[in-house]
Formats: C-alpha cells, sequence, structure tokens
C-alpha cells in the first residue's frame, strides 16, 4: 500500500498512516536494515495484510500544533499494490485561535536609588478553542477555556534616581 | 497581563483580560479589567494606563490587540 498526504493541496511530511497493525510515515527516514529511504515528499509506503479496514492518516501542523486527521475505509487486495492517497481536512469553522500580542511601557521610580524602565513588545502563547470534547464524557469541557499571559517583565534599562 | 478565553458556540469568544502592576511582595498596586466578547474576525484593541500612588508613582503604558481567527 503506498500513496500520499496531503492538506490543502500540499504534500505534508511526518504525517502519520495507520491501516490495521501497521502504520508508517510520510517520507520517513531508512531504518538500519530497512527499506530505501522515500525522498518524495507527502509519500508513504507499507505492508498492511490483506483486508478491509478503516485507514487513518494524522499530522501534527508544526506552525499551530493542531492535530489533522482523516480515515477513509480502504480495500487492500492479496499480494498487490493499493494506491491510497488521503486529503487531511482543516479543523471546522468551529476551532478558534485566539491571540493577544501588544506593547508595554513602563517605567518604575524610585526616591533613591535607581529608576528602571522597559518597553517590552509581547506576544502571549496563541490560545486553541473549540469543542474538542465528546458530549456527556469527563472530557466535555475540553478546549472550552484557556488563558495566557505575560510574565512579569524585569527590567530592561536603567538610570539613576 | 493575563487573558482568559472561553469558546462560543456562535465562533465569538468572551474575553477577561486583567493588566496589573505589582510591587516586589506580589502586592497589587494597580489595576485594569474588562470582559468583553470579540466575535470571528474582528480583533479589538485596548489602551490601557495603570499609575501607582504616592509622589513616585510606577507607571505602565499598555497597547494590545486580542484576534479571534478560525484555526488554519
Amino acid at each position: 500500500m503506498e500513496g500520499i498526504v496531503t492538506f490543502l493541496g500540499k504534500p505534508v511530511n511526518g504525517a502519520r498512516v495507520t491501516v490495521c497493525c501497521d502504520s508508517a510515515t510520510t517520507r520517513d527516514q531508512a531504518l538500519l536494515g530497512g527499506p530505501a529511504p522515500i525522498t518524495q515528499d507527502g509519500v508513504y509506503r507499507m505492508l498492511p495484510p490483506a483486508g478491509n479496514y478503516l485507514a487513518r492518516a494524522q499530522w501534527e501542523d508544526p506552525d499551530t500544533g493542531v492535530m489533522m486527521n482523516v480515515a477513509q475505509p480502504v480495500s487492500l487486495p492479496f499480494m498487490a499494490l493499493a494506491r491510497v492517497d488521503f486529503d487531511l481536512q482543516p479543523p471546522p469553522a468551529s476551532d478558534r485561535l485566539v491571540t493577544v500580542s501588544g506593547h508595554m511601557d513602563i517605567v518604575s521610580l524610585v526616591a533613591f536609588g535607581h529608576d528602571w524602565w522597559g518597553h517590552p513588545e509581547w506576544t502571549a502563547t496563541p490560545m486553541h478553542l473549540g469543542p474538542y470534547g465528546r458530549p456527556g464524557t469527563p472530557d466535555e469541557e475540553l478546549g472550552l477555556r484557556d488563558s495566557a499571559g505575560t510574565a512579569k517583565p524585569s527590567a530592561t534599562t536603567a538610570a539613576s534616581g | 497581563m493575563n487573558v482568559n478565553a472561553e469558546w462560543q458556540s456562535d465562533f465569538s469568544v468572551k474575553i477577561s483580560w486583567t493588566a496589573a502592576i505589582f510591587d516586589g511582595d506580589d502586592q497589587k498596586l494597580s489595576s485594569s479589567k474588562e470582559n468583553v466578547f470579540i466575535p470571528a474576525n474582528a480583533p479589538q484593541g485596548w489602551i490601557v494606563d495603570l499609575a501607582t500612588g504616592g509622589p513616585w508613582p510606577d507607571r505602565a503604558h499598555i497597547e494590545f490587540t486580542i484576534a479571534n481567527n478560525q484555526q488554519p
């Protein structure tokens, strides 16, 4: 069985394809004593047993950390190559990405000693919200709330006060 | 600066933000906060000015933007 895994029309490397009891990674590195490495982007090869299965491809977007997956039924013939491509689907519109960024001007004045001030640009850790949990289960609230913030800034410049 | 976000079924998010000045003993000297709903794809910005009391007040001027977009 072989094929290509794409997301938004582009091949993705590092996607995990699982069928039955076997799995493979797109453009995987060759293992010691294993088959030749796959050099084509998005391509996987594997040797699952013949039969009818639900095949699944998963890939975590390194830019967003969001796991995408797609599953489809496959029918694998005995002793014959099956071509199965996967087109990963983006998260549904209900999955939200909340970003917070800004700029601060901070000054701390003292009667004696050193004043300090800072002008940090800051970006909070992105928050990935969505109804990820299954209703009626303990993880029902999964993804519905998140928080982010800034560390307390340290002095970036000091001057005599 | 601390921001809490809560998912809403209409694709908006409920935001509760707090900006505060703390002293060296983690005592809150000045703060500002707001609860707001941010619709999808309509970022909102704020300007916050904080100052502590006393003859030599510590001050903070904060400009920030919160955006609520679909996950790519």
